[in-house]
């Protein structure tokens, strides 16, 4: 599951122009050390402690009393397992499981935080990118995985919410966290024009963005293999809601989720390679939530879909004037929340245990909605407009004509390379000062 | 039914396929077919790909192209300048010589791809700059 992490740190660093490089790649490589951190000291316990809050119990901690019913006493043996300071969590001979699971739940922790990092390239500062990649990897997206991705979550308890893949509790949240912030970060300079007509910022190496993609493929299969259970003492597969599944058959659907995914972008956005390649993530991500009760031709269909649909999302938020460095509201935001609720349709009916509803429409709109406006725009929004009041969200004008790899690290990324601001400032003003470039057709470096 | 199952405990203890639609074949025929026309149209497409921005090659062009091959196979059937070359020695490589002209129709052909490669070039340049951001 690293690899996903390697693959946004290429895919990040290719969507930057040479002068952000650096900075970028530094900046989602920070991911891994805010998320990690604060899921430690917090995140892994707010999963264990709130899936009945506020709708069937409280929050779970210390002043828990474990005897009030059977399902306190069983979920209490997780929250015990997940404080800091808990024996859990260290090597110990009696307890083999509990770190594995906190360890690809902080992955997938970091996962979430990434998605909201390339969107906010090239102007964010980074201490505020660090607190809202814990805002949401250690809390928000933790909270929707408390209530819709965990056995006694209310979502999944009351409403019947299937999400096997994390079509909504991942990427969902994501991808509205991430449009919430966009709109108080507001666009890059230069990527409008006096009409508010998008311009084009290019990549400055879009076969890095590609090849990052592929290894954000890679990882997906292992991120999607870790949401198969299989515990010591068990006969058979499971999801995390307790329904048998196989771990072959999320092989087969991942394969042909990215294949469908990746024809429907190809198709929409007609060879477009920016398009096609995130395709394959679209498809993926749409299929990803029936993923475990889909029959391949169903993922196939589903992925394609969506796919075809992203690429006029992206463009459409474009044009609103709203600037997504790398589609992640259309790839994540969208996907996720079309995956999740097409379940209530492709997967109508499906019975998930005694006492709890069936797979259904509502149950699935209304969990969608929760995880995406809930617990995904409204925080994002909030978060980075607190951020903005204290004019701590973006970095200042200067720094960002400059690029933030000189201006943040003192460092360019290509410093041997005659780059073109560097080829300006020589023919220009003879070394004396950098100059930046800009044309009428793209938007100024 | 979508789902194959009624009830829970027919689902959790079920040997066998436990996929949508796993008893009803005929939907899953029609969903194959479905996605075997996505897959068609997949290669059809990709054959008819262009972007909305990509000029397509005008009559005019087209003609100028066909002209421009046109002109250079009549060159090359017009006899050249004699060559200095001593008699002696342009018989000594007929094999050679004959093997050229062999190759005439297939330089032409070659000269019209340049031209065609050159156009896509264009249409591919203008295309990769609208697209990315």
């Amino acid at each position: 599951m690293l690899l996903i992490h390697a693959g946004f740190l290429a895919y990040e660093g290719g969507a930057s122009r040479t002068k952000n490089v650096l900075a970028t790649m530094v900046k989602n490589l920070l991911t891994l050390a805010s998320v990690g951190l604060a899921f430690f000291f917090f995140g892994w316990w707010v999963y264990n402690a709130f899936p009945f809050f506020p709708l069937t119990g409280g929050i779970l901690g210390p002043w828990t009393n474990p005897a009030e019913s059977e399902t306190i006493k069983t979920a209490m043996v997780y929250v015990d397992a997940s404080y800091p300071w808990s024996p859990a969590l260290g090597p110990n001979t009696s307890d083999h499981m509990t770190g594995v699971f906190f360890f690809a739940f902080a992955l997938f922790a970091m996962t979430t935080a990434s998605i909201l990092s390339g969107a906010l390239i090239e102007r964010v500062k980074i201490g505020a990118y660090l607190i809202l990649s814990i805002v949401l990897g250690a809390f928000t997206w933790v909270v929707a995985a408390a209530w819709g991705w965990n056995a006694f979550g209310w979502m999944f308890t009351k409403l019947g919410y299937h999400d096997f893949g994390c079509s909504a509790v991942v990427h969902g949240v994501s991808g509205f966290f991430t449009l919430g912030v966009l709109l108080n970060l507001g666009p890059r300079i230069g990527k409008y024009d006096q009409n508010g007509k998008p311009r084009p910022i290019l990549p400055h190496n879009l076969p890095l963005t590609m090849v990052g993609l592929m290894l954000i493929f890679v990882g997906f299969y292992a991120f999607l293999a870790a949401c198969v259970i299989f515990l010591p003492g068990y006969t058979k597969e499971t999801t995390i809601y307790g329904t048998p599944m196989t771990l072959a058959s999320i092989g087969v659907s991942t394969t042909l989720a990215l294949a469908a995914g990746l024809v429907g972008a190809y198709v929409s956005s007609k060879g477009d390679p920016f398009f096609t390649i995130s395709g394959g993530l679209a498809g993926i991500i749409s299929a990803g939530a029936g993923m475990d009760l889909y029959h391949p031709t169903i993922v196939i269909i589903l992925a394609f879909i969506g796919a075809f649909c992203m690429p006029k999302v992206i463009i459409a938020i474009e044009r609103m004037g709203i600037d997504d460095a790398v589609g992640a509201v259309g790839v994540h935001g969208f996907c996720g929340l079309f995956g999740s609720v097409v379940v209530g349709i492709a997967a109508f009916g499906y019975p998930q245990g005694d006492g709890i509803p069936s797979i259904n429409l509502i149950g699935q709109v209304i969990s969608a909605l929760v995880c995406t406006i809930l617990l995904g725009f409204l925080p994002g929004y909030g978060s980075s407009w607190l951020l903005k009041k204290f004019n701590l969200l973006r970095v200042s004008r200067e720094d960002e004509i400059k690029g933030l790899d000189l201006a943040d690290l003192g460092v360019e990324g290509y410093p041997e390379y005659a780059t073109p601001s560097f080829v300006t400032h020589v023919t220009t003003n003879g070394g004396t000062e950098r100059q930046s470039m800009s044309s009428p057709e793209l938007a100024t470096e | 039914m979508i789902s194959p199952f009624s009830s829970f405990k027919e689902f959790s203890e079920a040997k066998g396929p436990v996929y949508t639609f796993a008893n009803n074949p005929t939907m899953i025929a029609i969903l194959l077919v479905i996605c075997l026309g996505i897959t068609v149209y997949f290669f059809y497409a990709s054959f008819t790909m262009k972007q909305e921005d990509s000029k397509p090659v005008t009559p005019a062009t087209l003609a100028m192209l066909l002209l421009a091959g046109a002109a250079s196979l009549i060159g090359s059937l017009i006899p050249g300048q004699p060559s200095r070359q001593p008699t002696a020695a342009y018989r000594s490589q007929p094999a050679i010589q004959r093997q050229a002209r062999d190759w005439q129709p297939l330089a032409v052909l070659g000269l019209t791809g340049v031209g065609g490669s050159l156009f896509g070039r264009k249409k591919t340049s203008r295309r990769r700059r609208r697209s990315l951001r």
